[in-house]
């Protein structure tokens, strides 16, 4: 199971660089879609089955396709079209064989005898530094959805509605900036 | 699966107290939707948008002043995510205080560069609650969100004047580089969670404190918090983007984010460094320290070769971040005999810090010219002839900025440097005084120009005239100048009994 979660981590990082070093736009953000995807999939390995579905629809599902909206929008120009060579295929079918993997993991069912990558040293009960109060088990128990929303709005709920605020300005800015000036006014 | 059993954790529901202890940023954010609904209903006549944001701060003024007595020795606020205590409501009154000012001087600005919106003064208040929730911030998250409400906003004003290419550019450079910097900061943020497994500060710091490993990924967490909240206090070598934002955007939004930006941001450092971090103090000492001294050498030898006022004092408002350092780089070290720390020190000096770089940008904000700033240093020359009200109040700012008594400048300087003194780092005090020896020059270089006889082929800048709200702003930042520096005690005390009062503890975590 940790080797999993290392392919898929090691997965998400080279896809990430590639969003970088990419010369093509469309590259970029086509890369960008693996790494999301990828930390989806550490998501589901962890056991978080709802922020994998919301990584899903919102990062590799909305976001990407506004990304991929606006630069078709801005780049118009042929040359600019990714043509599919080998490295595009060595992308996807590595993409489609980990996802397959994981799915067929997760079927089996997923388990961890340790708190994650660093367990060893972290997950002890008699280290201090030991936290971890949501063990999988129990989680899946209780339900995913329900313990993300009782915390959300029980613990957390200073910070979530600072966010709403947050997003309150982000639209008034994004107005602001590109409103056409009315003559007169 | 499907049948539901008890939830994992109870689900406790935060108290209605919480609200209520969070009042001035309750009133603040009211504000700033109120002010967003006012922008329909007034039309043309904008200024009553600067007379309702006023209202607002001086009502969040007014809840700060009445939580300073309420809090006691303070509480946290929905489960450790938010402090009540007289630390954040010092920070609140100081920022809410240069807000105000802020505001006044803006209508009369912003008519002559052609920029009259009511988005402004939204977002000026969505500004100020974003630093007030930092100042308040007591868990990763809520400073994360706090940082990233007060640079939203400021990105926004920076690029106000749509239709000026200076004014884009600097959005979008402070857009880019702040957002690399919002990187940093949540890598820090996700390597000390991974490490001690809270985002709370006060259980940071508990979990910090019952172990003495000190592990490289948490360090490694603690230097990249700190590159996020130095971009935002522009610490050397985070300063670059600083000059160019500061010249670029609109005055009266260079006023406003060159004092309080600074002020939300030394108070989360104080906060996180000093007392989250304190068990780890060996380790970030030197970092702070070193990067307290680029700032005062950095920011003060730019300043000398500049020509133009507001990057002058872009320039000395680096170096002046850099002095507030030293009271962080002092941490918690003191000789017991000595009352002043380096928290009391750096809550002096940001106070000091405001009304005296408000007051100063002020001066060129209420001068400006219609769609350019007027503030080269020949352009300056003689300007006590024209305007020897005007004049002597910028005179008495860059004294105070240059740290001359009897001014609140110069209390401010003392109280850092006497910090570290005290906690016998007197090397840093000594680069810190050896910076203020050559701020000096370039401070009394533009005195010294004001009162200088205009040349007879010099050019009249067609200043504006000075408003009644103008003038209220310059005369408020001037009296903060000189009573505080005569009534020194008044805010040290104040300070002080922040101080004293500050969350998370170190007594009970230790």
């Amino acid at each position: 199971m940790t080797l999993l979660l290392g392919i898929v981590m090691l997965l998400a990082a080279i896809s990430a660089l590639g969003v970088v070093l990419s010369r093509q736009t469309l590259y970029s953000a086509l890369s960008l879609v693996v790494t999301l995807s990828m930390v989806a999939v550490i998501f589901l390995l962890l056991n978080a089955q709802f922020l994998f579905a919301v990584q899903i629809i919102i990062y590799a599902g909305a976001v990407m396709v506004l990304f991929v909206f606006i630069i078709a929008l801005l780049n118009p120009e042929a040359e600019d079209r990714p043509a599919f060579d080998w490295r595009s295929w060595i992308g996807i079918a590595a993409v489609a064989g980990i996802t397959i993997l994981v799915f067929v993991t997760a079927r089996n069912g997923i388990t961890y005898n340790d708190g994650g990558l660093r367990g060893a040293q972290i997950g002890r009960v008699s280290d201090p530094y030991h936290t971890f109060s949501f063990p999988p088990d129990a989680v899946n128990a209780a339900g995913n959805v329900q313990t993300v929303a009782g915390q959300l709005f029980t613990t957390f709920i200073l910070p979530f509605e600072i966010t709403s605020l947050l997003l309150l300005v982000a639209a008034i800015g994004a107005v602001y900036l590109t409103r056409r000036e009315h003559s007169g006014s | 699966m499907l049948a539901q059993s008890a939830p994992l954790v109870p689900l406790v529901t935060p108290s209605a107290n919480d609200l209520l202890d969070l009042l001035p940023e309750l009133i603040v954010g009211f504000g700033f939707i109120a002010l967003m609904l006012l922008d329909l209903v007034v039309g043309r006549q904008r200024w009553w948008l600067a007379v309702a944001a006023i209202v607002f701060l001086a009502a969040g003024f007014g809840a700060s002043v009445w939580g300073w007595f309420d809090s006691g020795n303070g509480h946290t606020l929905y489960f450790g995510s938010f402090a009540y205590d007289k630390f954040s409501m010092f920070i609140n009154c100081v920022l809410l205080f240069s807000s105000a000012l802020v505001i006044l001087i803006s209508p009369h600005y912003l008519n002559r560069r052609g920029i009259h919106h009511g988005e402004y003064y939204a977002l000026i208040l969505a500004a100020t609650l974003g630093m007030m929730l930092l100042a308040g911030a007591m868990s990763l998250m809520v400073i994360f969100l706090g940082i990233e409400g007060l640079s939203l906003s400021l990105y926004i004003l920076s690029g106000f004047s749509r239709t000026e290419e200076r004014s884009q550019e600097a959005a979008l450079k402070y857009l880019l580089l702040g957002g690399f910097a919002s990187g940093f900061l949540l890598y820090g943020m996700a390597l000390v969670y991974g490490e001690t497994g809270h985002t709370q500060l006060q259980q940071i710091g508990a979990a910090l404190h019952s172990t003495t490993q000190a592990d490289p990924m948490l360090l490694a967490g603690v230097v990249l918090i700190f590159v996020g909240f130095a971009f935002k206090a522009s610490l050397v070598p985070f300063h670059t983007w600083t000059p160019d934002v500061y010249q670029g955007a609109p005055t009266s939004v260079t006023t406003f984010m060159s004092v309080t930006t600074k002020v939300a941001a030394f108070a989360v450092i104080v906060r996180v460094f000093t007392y989250t971090f304190v068990s780890l103090y060996s380790h970030w000492e030197v970092i702070v320290a070193v990067v307290a001294i680029a700032s005062i050498v950095v920011g003060n030898v730019a300043a000398l070769t500049q020509t133009h006022v507001k990057r002058m004092l872009a320039y000395s408002s680096i170096a002046q971040a850099g002095y507030i350092l030293i009271g962080v780089a002092v941490g918690t070290l003191s000789n017991t005999s000595s009352s002043i720390t380096g928290t009391t020190g750096v809550l002096y000096y940001l106070a000091a810090y405001a009304v005296t770089q408000i007051g100063a940008f002020a001066v060129i904000t209420i001068m400006a010219g219609r769609g350019e700033d007027l503030d080269s240093y020949d352009g300056l020359r003689g300007l006590a002839y024209r305007r020897p009200f005007v004049a002597a109040a910028m005179g008495l700012f860059l004294l105070s900025l240059g740290g001359f008594p009897p001014t609140v400048g110069f209390f401010g300087k003392f109280f850092v440097f006497a910090a570290a003194v005290n906690a016998n780092l007197t090397l840093l005090a000594l680069w810190g005084i050896a910076g203020s020896a050559i701020s000096v020059f370039y401070y009394l270089r533009v005195a010294l120009l004001m009162y200088q006889r205009p040349k007879d082929e010099q050019q009249e800048y067609p200043w504006s005239r000075t408003t009644i709200a103008g003038g209220t702003a310059l005369l408020a930042a001037a009296a903060g100048t000189l009573v505080f520096g005569i009534l020194v005690a008044v805010v040290f005390n104040g300070a002080q009994a922040a101080q004293n009062a500050i969350l998370p503890a170190i007594a009970s975590t230790r």
